[in-house]
């Protein structure tokens, strides 16, 4: 494995077979945290992650994005249970993977036409989560002191989510090179279903909410290098009519 | 590369069928180990537990980190860990007692098309 590396190449230079600069260490390093301490970032340092997002680019700069940060302990409460109790009606209905035969058999249909039409939300792994959460396995906002909701403006140039996809990881990249930790968390969408919860986030038309981003400080410190796919990479480099060189990335 | 065929296009796995989806599979390795639950706590799917503490009762404070027990996954079917191969496990761990010895790859209409299971860390070109 990879350990931490203890010296890094400087910025702004490149020479083949050098060791990660500071940005690209952080890049590598990066882990979805998913234990925290009680105790959040200060606020100044949740102003300073934001700048970060604020800086992000985005097509036509049309910076398609509105950030809510959530810190009161009461309502990040209110969020986990009501996720929850979402996701446990949802589960008592679509969930085919437990139970007697007969449950599984009648559930069974039901549960493939909507991950039929929305296969997305309905990925064997958020489905597998979602099962998890619904048996109190485990959590959905991982008991994050702060939540970085990040609303996407859905009038923004060519393709807003990946404006706010860019946006938030550079939040996330930010916040580990400050030596916190984050997740990001796609199951917030649930709370949409809720009107009080669109009401108090303001989630109306033009609005839209995807993906948060819990932060924190790291409880245990998990940031390291992991294994990764390797990548079979098209590489055009030749006249117009030869095929592609197939490359592996990742030896 | 793997082939997509009408029928892949067509057919969604079961998710609690092992024949159609194959889920992670991790080694630990016990010489290693030492039964922290530091894994077991931080496995985004709640998939792992140990013989004394499950993820619920170390995230609520009832149990500590400490002597909790080697891990193991924590699922009704052996087959279907629900492991996504994330490995934020293995980076937690503070002994390097982690292994993955199958990554995720489900079948049909989520097979995967482009990437290739020999999982390596990233390497300076
Ligand atoms: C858009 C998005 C949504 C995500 N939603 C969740 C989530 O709801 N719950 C969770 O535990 N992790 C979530 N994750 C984190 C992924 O599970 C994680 O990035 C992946 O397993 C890879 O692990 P790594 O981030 O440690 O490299 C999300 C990641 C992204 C990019």
């Amino acid at each position: 494995m990879t350990k931490n590396q203890v010296t890094l190449s400087p910025l702004g230079h490149y020479a083949e077979g050098m060791p990660w600069n500071p940005v690209e260490k952080v890049i590598m390093e990066r882990r979805s945290i998913r234990g925290f301490r009680k105790q959040p970032l200060p606020d100044a340092m949740i102003r300073r992650i934001l700048e970060a997002a604020r800086f992000a680019p985005s097509a036509g700069n049309a910076q398609p994005w509105k950030f809510i940060v959530v810190k009161s302990p009461e309502m990040l409460a209110e969020m986990e249970k009501d996720a929850r109790r979402f996701i446990k009606l949802l589960m008592f209905f679509l969930d085919y993977t437990r139970g007697g035969t007969l449950r599984r058999m009648l559930v069974r249909p039901l549960s493939k036409l909507f991950i039929r039409f929305r296969y997305n939300e309905f990925h064997p792994v958020p489905f597998g989560l979602m099962s998890q959460i619904a048996q109190d396995k485990t959590p959905v906002f991982h008991g994050a002191p702060t939540l970085i909701l990040i609303l996407e403006d859905r009038r923004g140039v060519s393709a807003p989510p990946t404006d706010v996809g860019v946006c938030g990881q550079n939040m996330v990249l930010a916040a580990h090179s400050l030596g916190a930790g984050t997740c990001w968390i796609g199951l917030v969408k649930l709370l949409m279903y809720y009107r009080k919860w669109r009401k108090r986030f303001g989630v109306k038309y033009p609005y839209q909410l995807n993906d948060c981003i819990a932060v924190g400080w790291q409880k245990p410190r998990a940031d390291r290098q992991v294994p990764r796919e390797v990548q079979m990479v098209s590489w055009f480099d030749k006249g117009l009519a030869d095929p592609p060189r197939v490359e592996q990335q990742g030896a | 590369m793997a082939t997509f065929t009408l029928r892949d296009r067509f057919i969604l796995p079961s998710y609690d069928n092992p024949e159609q989806m194959r889920y992670g599979r991790l080694e630990f390795d016990p010489d290693k180990c030492s039964e922290c639950g530091i894994c077991v706590l931080v496995c985004p799917g709640g998939s792992l537990r140990s013989s004394r503490a499950t993820k619920t009762e170390l995230f609520q404070g009832e149990k500590t980190i400490g002597k909790c027990g080697p891990p193991e996954f924590d699922t009704a079917n052996p087959e279907i860990t629900l492991c996504v191969a994330c490995f934020d496990c293995g980076a937690a761990c503070p002994k390097d007692a982690i292994r993955i010895q199958t990554s995720f790859d489900p079948g049909y209409f989520y097979k995967r098309l482009t990437q290739i299971p020999e999982m390596k860390y990233p390497n300076p070109y």
